[in-house]
């Protein structure tokens, strides 16, 4: 009998045990994520401004937001934005082969890679805008200095979009060449071996057995760097700070909507639209990358 | 409901509250704080604070002890600052606002209803052409404060070269533009400039001409642009411009570039604020010398344009009763008089005007001194005549900036492209205003300025007739 209520007791502890692990996440997550998320649902169906509270208007807001010419352009150059994801996979996994080869140098390199990330972003690109500048900045002299015309890296289409790209190709691959280390030094020594030792070069052990196993990492690399591109914003604030909205993705255009117009219930129809947008990105991308692992 | 709403606002305005002035108005100390913000009124300190004072201590002769705290906020930043002011609960009692940014205040509940805290006698001072800037839907939401408008400065020897006679110098776009051509085929030079693709006057001369590029359709403002009227106003500028009797600068020189023709005597006349006399007399005194001012040529209602200024009462005002006793007092003829022998500037209050300050300067006698102010106290009073008729040309809609910029934009893309068509422009207007439109929030036609032709109509007709071969 007692041996039995022990082992009741016993079996509800392996049930509450995890939960309770999990409550405080999920405690914050629900009142951070899901409920703010609840929240910004509901505004997006309201007229909602810095001076009246939210009123029901049904689909209105979407409405506005898919006839604002604004809207489109920015959403076009999010998507142009993604351009930054294959480069920012193929420099960081090439870093971080090199990063792996065991050279001599390799922690100073590494430590010297990693720098962009730890710097903040606001410092990076008040740099970069420096370098950027039209009139003395080091970009156009030398581009000037090989003949060819300056650019105008922070006024003119589609520069401006190309500049912040750049600030976060910069800032960003040192943190995913990490992320491919670990993914390199998991992969096992003797596959590599029994390769190179079936007379395979090094070229065909990379290509037939690293990279295989490094498949999950990419596909990782991919959906978060893609995700991050989708939602970029500090890199664009501040490196084309003044630049017309259409100069910018989508999030710039949430905070203008409603930091600077004031404009609640639009800017949250617009965070739902975006939000919407990368789910359904991620998880396309997440069922391509997971089919190809299968195969 | 209410409490979501404190929530995002009270999140928001804790992100932005550091870029608040500090304004202390909530002591609970029996006087009644008054938070006032203008727009780059800074150089005016000692009017402003001469006027507060003024108030305070009237007030306080009427048994109320209050007390105005003035903020002084640069013009670029000030739709920022009040949008993190509104999310923290701050926004001042009375704002400053200039004609290009108060319809989207309006459209975003800010400010209130002044007609129940003003008497009739209050709001009809103020001149209808300003006033109806702030009139929507039957509700004063501003006061009218200070304004600025147009007359011709001209440059009789240049006029006289061309063989103009500068009396007989035409009083609308139209017979300015008939006199273009034949001026430059007598003297190689061009009569006069105008900004028309950057910051383009052309949509307010269009409104001013009587041709309304907007209908209502379903009770909500739409756009058309795509009419008849609107290409053939568009079409005689474009035929000028092309032809070269308007200089190249006009399609992205913007305002600046006609006072710089003006001085380098490249142009006979110009179109402009008074204010740039006194600059003309201190950068370029020989062709000062030779400057004439005449009434500000119009379009087809006879009216001139107006910039105006006004003051508003915010919807988070713990004291609207006080905040529109001080708007209207602040704004009435006195007032405005004052302010105007300061700067130069134009009151919005009729009886201001008919102080003797706007009032014709005598005509030098032979032998006397000349006054070096006399040419400018000369375009103040013909500037003061035509603001009776004036009106604000500015649509009070939010979307007025973008609509500018979108025009702006494909006519400037015109201008430059000597294949390009007006039929292709205006239809690409019409779809980028059509875009806009419909992604703001609903307007009716009533936002759009379209008053009657003014009494000068016929002067101005047979100003014309009178030029016209």
């Amino acid at each position: 009998m007692a041996s039995a209520r022990t082992k009741h007791r016993s079996l509800s502890h392996r049930r509450w045990t995890p939960a309770a692990f999990l409550a405080p996440s999920l405690l914050v997550l629900g009142v951070f994520w899901l409920l703010a998320l609840g929240q910004v649902v509901y505004f997006s169906f309201t007229r909602y401004t810095a001076f009246e509270g939210p009123e029901f208007v049904g689909f209105d807001n979407y409405r506005r937001l898919l006839a604002s010419g604004s809207f489109w352009v920015c959403l076009l150059n999010a998507g142009l934005y993604l351009l930054v994801t294959p480069v920012l996979i193929a420099l960081s996994l090439q870093a971080a082969i090199v990063v792996h080869a065991g050279l001599r140098w390799a922690k100073g390199l590494r430590v010297l890679l990693f720098l962009p990330v730890v710097t903040p972003t606001i410092v990076a690109a008040v740099a970069w805008r420096v370098l950027y500048n039209e009139e003395s900045g080091l970009l156009n002299a030398a581009l000037q200095a090989v003949g060819l015309d300056p650019v105008n890296w922070l006024t003119e289409r589609p520069w401006t979009l190309i500049s912040a790209m750049l600030v976060t190709l910069w800032k960003g691959f040192g943190f995913y060449m990490m992320v491919f280390l670990a993914g390199l030094i998991a992969v096992p020594k003797e596959l590599e071996e029994a390769a190179s030792l079936d007379g395979a070069g090094r070229i065909d052990v990379f290509r037939h057995v690293t990279l295989p196993s490094l498949w999950p990492v990419v596909s990782l690399v991919f959906v978060i760097s893609s995700i991050s591109a989708l939602k970029v914003f500090d890199e664009l604030f501040v490196t084309i700070k003044g630049a017309p909205v259409e100069h910018q993705t989508v999030v710039p255009l949430v905070y203008q909507t409603a930091f600077e117009r004031g404009e609640y219930g639009l800017a949250s129809a617009i965070g739902i639209t975006l939000f919407l947008i990368i789910l359904a990105f991620s998880l396309v991308n997440l069922k391509l990358t997971a089919s190809k692992e299968d195969a | 409901m209410r409490g979501l709403h404190a929530t995002f606002s009270a999140l928001i305005g804790t992100a932005l509250v550091a870029v608040l002035p500090s304004c202390d108005r909530a002591r609970d100390d029996g006087v009644t704080r008054v938070e006032f913000w203008t727009l780059d009124l800074g150089p005016f300190e000692t009017y402003i604070n001469s006027r507060l004072s003024l108030y305070e201590s009237l007030r306080k002769s009427e048994g109320a002890e209050v007390e105005i705290l003035w903020v002084d906020v640069p013009f670029d930043t000030v739709d920022r600052k009040l949008i993190a002011a509104a999310a923290a609960k701050r926004a001042p009692d009375v704002v400053n606002f200039s004609d290009m940014t108060f319809a989207r205040f309006v459209s975003l509940g800010a400010l209130i209803d002044l007609r129940p805290h003003l008497s009739e006698a209050d709001i009809d001072a103020y001149l209808p052409g300003a006033r109806s800037i702030a009139e929507i839907d039957g509700a004063l939401l501003a006061t009218p404060w200070y304004l600025t408008t147009q007359t011709i400065i001209a440059n009789t020897e240049l006029l006289r070269e061309g063989g103009i006679e500068p009396d007989a110098l035409p009083a609308s776009w139209s017979g300015l533009r008939a006199l273009a051509g034949p001026y430059r085929a007598r003297t190689g030079r061009t009569l006069f400039s105008a900004p028309l693709g950057r910051e383009s006057i052309l949509p307010g001369i269009m409104l001013a001409e009587g041709v309304v590029p907007f209908a209502e359709r379903d009770g909500r403002l739409v756009a058309d642009f795509n009419k008849p009227e609107v290409i053939a106003f568009l079409r005689e500028w474009v035929d000028v411009f092309r032809a070269g009797d308007i200089p190249r600068e006009a399609a992205a020189g913007g305002f600046a570039h006609i006072v710089r023709l003006y001085q380098g005597r490249q142009i006979a006349l110009m179109n402009s604020s008074p204010n740039f006399l006194r600059r003309i007399r201190d950068e370029a005194p020989s062709v000062f010398d030779q400057t004439i001012v005449r009434p500000a040529v119009t379009g087809a209602l006879g009216r001139t344009h107006i910039a105006t200024m006004v003051l508003g009462v915010t919807t988070q005002s713990d004291e609207p009763a006080e905040a529109a006793r001080f708007a209207a007092w602040m704004t009435n003829g006195a007032n405005q008089l004052a302010f105007c022998k300061g700067v130069n500037i134009l009151p919005s209050v009729g009886s201001a005007l008919d102080d003797a300050y706007f009032a014709p300067p005598p005509t030098p006698q032979a032998g006397e001194p000349e006054d070096p102010d006399h040419l400018i106290a000369e375009s103040r009073a013909l500037a003061a005549e035509a603001l009776r008729s004036a009106v604000a040309f500015t649509p009070a809609l939010e979307t007025w900036p973008d609509l500018r910029r979108a025009f702006e934009d494909r006519f400037t893309a015109l201008l430059f492209s000597d294949s390009d068509t007006v039929e292709r422009a205006a239809a690409d207007i019409q779809r980028a205003w059509a875009d806009i439109l419909d992604a703001a929030a609903p307007a009716s036609l009533d936002a759009v300025p379209r008053p009657e032709p003014s009494d000068r109509l016929e002067h101005t007709l047979s100003h014309a007739a009178a030029l016209l071969p």
